[in-house]
């Protein structure tokens, strides 16, 4: 049985022109990390809101653990959900200590049993036992953005929503501090849903993706579904440049219509006696670990820009002329027939 | 509805009967402010008689000429003596910049009417200058003559102790609203003149409009200085209908054009700030000073002078010499005491009620997130701009009905009191709503939602994250509250019990019975504490990190 269960859910500002939200179903398993990836305004946040009960639904109904939070009729206030909430800019709050902030929702449990949970929670994010008595001003951002997750944890909420907790960091530390809260999510086993527009985050963190674009649930599935089989052009764009290709299979004629990223293309020396798709090099840039190669291709009789990711061992310059083919089995199809 | 549902902006649709019970404590008491206004409006129905028809074709063109008069003069001089300094402040780094900077601030301790005794002598001065007149263009030129010196040290004395308003908002917007613009116009080679006149105006208008309108408030509200010089403005029209003429009717019809007169300064302000476009945006740029030495800083240093001598420094310097004088005679300190302790004992009742009404306001509507809260607490601000005399006309008549009804004679007697508290938390409000909002406005909201979803209720939230950071906020609002209503005249004047005296009301007792020098001591107590209550504000305008 599911854990969070979202049913088209919908939501409308009041000074909004369209829905924030539209018509949105989803469902998150027990122990499951699910990222909400989109655009600025494509809605993640609101349905982040709705889920943590900061915002109310206009129609549809979300269940956690078989317990309706928000339906016809039905509105859990947030301190009544069992939620835990987790902001990009941490929200510790400044004129408590860290064991203020990691206890503060620990109700009424005795002064023993709030210093062993912040122990606890403390040990769990990776943080001494001595900065329990530090301000949150002399922490650094990591510092504070553990001592967030460590609070929303210590009330063992029934799910842990993450709006944005990387974004205000600096990109290494985003990385580390990314990999170090999937393990502390995955060592007490916590149900989680992040909220993000770095694609990179989602693609490394999540156990499952769901792509919003303008209030609407795209896509959802594994990172790389998501990335390598994107429904529409939206998701395509979403996690990189993709090419939209007409594949011909060696194995019979079919032509299937696909979406292919730069990487699963080859650049090949032009050859006179098969039908490949080929053209002019119009820009190359070099992308670290390869040469961002862009073609000017024809392909079923029109000139379309094709984007190649190039790592063989010569360098490619503008100007020349190159024949595109995948690195599978799969070609591109260029609509005329063999020589 | 199965649970509490008081959400940020979502609560109106469906409310639980705890955001109704929150949503009247809100409410409760910012319509407390609208009970004057609409006690006047009512009275003023009622058929004006004979003597309105007397006001109409004797008096009421004077007084508003008069009054018209005096706030443009007023507003022109607070304007060249604040615009300047401001420039000079935010662009030049000239030697004594850094006192300046919260002592230009200072004439704000000074209440205009103590300013206008420790001038009253300069009309002295004067009288040679009539005597000449008098011998070269006969008695009428004379009496005008004795007139314009009387008006010239009233606007003089208003203008001085009323430009730090016009200052702060003006400097404000010189050295971080519009830093951007004029480092850019500074870099395209533009001169300080037309970089002052081309960009710096035109971007500050919707800041001086801000200082402007509550310089207009201010002068059309005295009472102390324009009594004092004899100039016939529509306050002392009011209180003279009233208090020497027994007609309320009248008094009231007057305070309604005092109330237009405010709310023209309002809709100026708030016109204004519509055309916010003027702003560049670059908030928290400050702009870097320009060194200014030599002939020129000592320059800029005298006229950033001028109005720190003309508005605190001489009326200062001669109220000490007077108090020394006195010192040495026979004082009636008792008088002065006790008239320090009803100040004391007022202010610090009043602003108390003032800083409990203006939490219960601001903090329900962000517990509840109710949006009707929002004109809640507008309602509240309106008391600022509604004219003394009116609110006095208002509580007054309140007071006088009360205790006309059965069993409620008593009220004649003790009301008094209860009454001024009253016209003071109706006029003072707004000073203290201002600071707790502000104070609430900084705290993040993300705070109170991180709370919520932590377990904590809204209110708890309210006691346990936002309380513990907002009394900064609340003590600075308690404070500025404090200080106004210990300066306060006009209202005191009128709806003070017989024979109470505070120390305001005690120094215009002693000027009227000619004990100017006896009144010098008082005063001082006065400005002193007046200088606690800039505190707060003077931190307010030198935040800045140069």
């Amino acid at each position: 049985m599911s854990l969070l269960e979202v049913q088209h859910v919908s939501k409308t500002y009041a000074r909004g022109d369209r829905p924030a939200v539209h018509d949105v179903s989803f469902t998150v398993q027990p122990g499951e990390f699910i990222s909400l990836v989109g655009e600025s305004g494509s809605g993640k946040t609101t349905l982040l809101r709705l889920i943590a009960g900061l915002e109310m639904t206009n129609t549809g109904s979300i269940s956690l653990d078989g317990r309706q939070l928000a339906g016809q009729g039905v509105h859990v206030a947030p301190e009544k959900r069992g939620v835990g909430l987790v902001f990009q800019h941490h929200a510790l709050f400044p004129h408590l200590t860290v064991a203020g902030n990691v206890s503060f929702g620990l109700g009424k449990a005795s002064a023993s049993a709030r210093l062993r949970r912040v122990s606890e929670m403390l040990e769990l994010v990776g943080l001494p036992e001595a900065y329990s008595r530090r301000y949150p001003h002399e922490l650094s951002g990591g510092e504070r953005q553990r001592v967030a997750l460590a609070r929303a944890l210590a009330i063992n909420p029934g799910v842990l929503l993450l709006d944005e907790p990387f974004s205000s960091l600096d990109p290494l530390l985003r990385e580390s501090l990314r990999d170090e809260t999937r393990r502390v999510l995955k060592a007490c086993s916590a149900t989680a849903i992040l909220v993000t527009h770095h694609t990179r985050d989602a693609l490394a963190v999540s156990d499952r993706i769901a792509v919003m674009h303008l209030g609407v649930l795209e896509q959802e599935g594994a990172p790389e579904d998501v990335y390598h089989h994107p429904v529409n052009g939206y998701v395509a764009s979403l996690f990189g440049p993709c090419n939209f290709l007409t594949l011909e299979e060696t194995t019979d004629v079919n032509h299937r219509q696909k979406w292919v990223r730069p990487d699963e293309l080859q650049l090949a020396s032009l050859d006179q006696n098969r039908v490949v798709m080929s053209g002019r090099v119009t820009q190359v840039t070099y992308g670290g670990g390869c040469q961002d190669v862009t073609l000017l291709c024809e392909h079923l009789g029109e000139k379309r820009e094709i984007k190649v990711c190039h790592k063989g061992n010569w360098a490619v310059k503008e100007g020349e002329s190159w024949a595109v083919t995948t690195k599978t089995d799969g070609r591109i199809g260029t609509g005329r027939e063999a020589s | 509805m199965s649970e509490i549902m008081n959400l940020p902006g979502d609560a109106t649709s469906k409310k639980g009967w705890s955001v109704r019970a929150g949503a009247l404590l809100g409410w409760v008491p910012a319509l407390l402010v609208a009970l004057p206004i609409g006690m006047v409006l009512i009275r003023a129905m009622e058929p004006g008689g004979d003597a309105w028809d007397h006001m109409v074709s004797n008096l009421l063109w004077s007084y508003m000429w008069q009054t018209g008069l005096l706030v443009f003069l007023v507003l022109a001089l607070a304007l060249l003596l604040g615009v300047p300094a401001a420039w000079w402040m935010a662009t030049c780094q000239f030697p004594g910049r850094a006192v300046l900077r919260w002592a230009l601030v200072l004439p704000l301790a000074m209440p205009a009417f103590v300013a206008a005794l420790a001038y009253s002598d300069v009309t002295q001065s004067f009288i040679p200058a009539y005597i000449w007149v008098r011998n070269t263009f006969g008695l009428q030129y004379f009496l005008l003559a004795q007139q314009m010196g009387k008006w010239l040290v009233a606007v003089v004395v208003l203008g001085a102790t009323l430009y730090p308003y016009i200052f702060l908002t003006a400097y404000a917007s010189f050295s971080r609203q519009a830093a951007a613009p004029l480092e850019a116009a500074r870099m395209l080679g533009v001169g300080p003149w037309k970089i002052f006149l081309r960009v710096a105006l035109p971007m500050a208008r919707p800041a001086l409009a801000a200082g402007a309108s509550l310089v207009v408030f201010e002068t059309i509200n005295d009472y102390g200085v324009t009594h004092f010089f004899g100039i016939q403005s529509l306050t002392v029209g009011v209180f003279r209908a009233w208090l020497s003429e027994g007609h309320l009717h009248v008094a009231i019809r007057l305070a309604l054009f005092l109330l237009v007169l405010a709310v023209g300064g309002v809709m100026l302000e708030k016109g204004q700030r519509g055309s916010r476009g003027f702003e560049s945006g670059s908030g928290d740029q400050f702009l870097t000073p320009r060194p200014t030495t030599g002939m020129r800083g000592l320059l800029v240093l005298c006229g950033c002078l001028v109005p720190l001598l003309v508005g605190f420094l001489i009326p200062g310097w001669k109220l000490v010499i007077w108090a020394r004088d006195t010192l040495g005679e026979t004082f009636g300190w008792q008088a002065t005491l006790r008239a320090a302790w009803h100040s004391f004992s007022l202010a610090g009742t009043a602003s108390l009620l003032i800083v409990l009404a203006a939490l219960m306001i601001v903090a329900s509507r962000r517990a509840l997130g109710v949006k009707s809260l929002r004109w809640a607490q507008q309602l509240g601000l309106l008391g600022y701009a509604i004219p003394s005399a009116l609110v006095a006309v208002g509580v007054g008549t309140m007071i006088s009905q009360a205790a006309a009804a059965p069993n409620f004679a008593w009220m004649a007697l003790s009301a008094s009191v209860t009454g001024l508290v009253f016209a003071y938390y109706t006029r003072f409000l707004a000073v203290g709503i201002q600071p707790v909002d502000a104070g609430f406005r900084r705290i993040s909201g993300s705070l109170h939602e991180v709370s919520r979803t932590l377990g904590v209720g809204p209110w708890q939230t309210i006691w346990r994250v936002d309380l513990p950071l907002v009394w900064p906020s609340l003590l600075a609002g308690a404070t500025l509250a404090f200080v106004d209503i210990f300066k306060e005249l006009t209202l005191t004047l009128v709806l003070r019990p017989f024979d109470f005296e505070t120390l305001a009301t005690h120094i215009v007792r002693l000027t009227d019975e000619s004990r100017i020098p006896e009144a010098s001591i008082p005063s001082l107590i006065l400005v002193t504490l007046s200088l606690i209550g800039l505190i707060p504000l003077t931190h307010l305008s030198t935040k800045s990190p140069r």
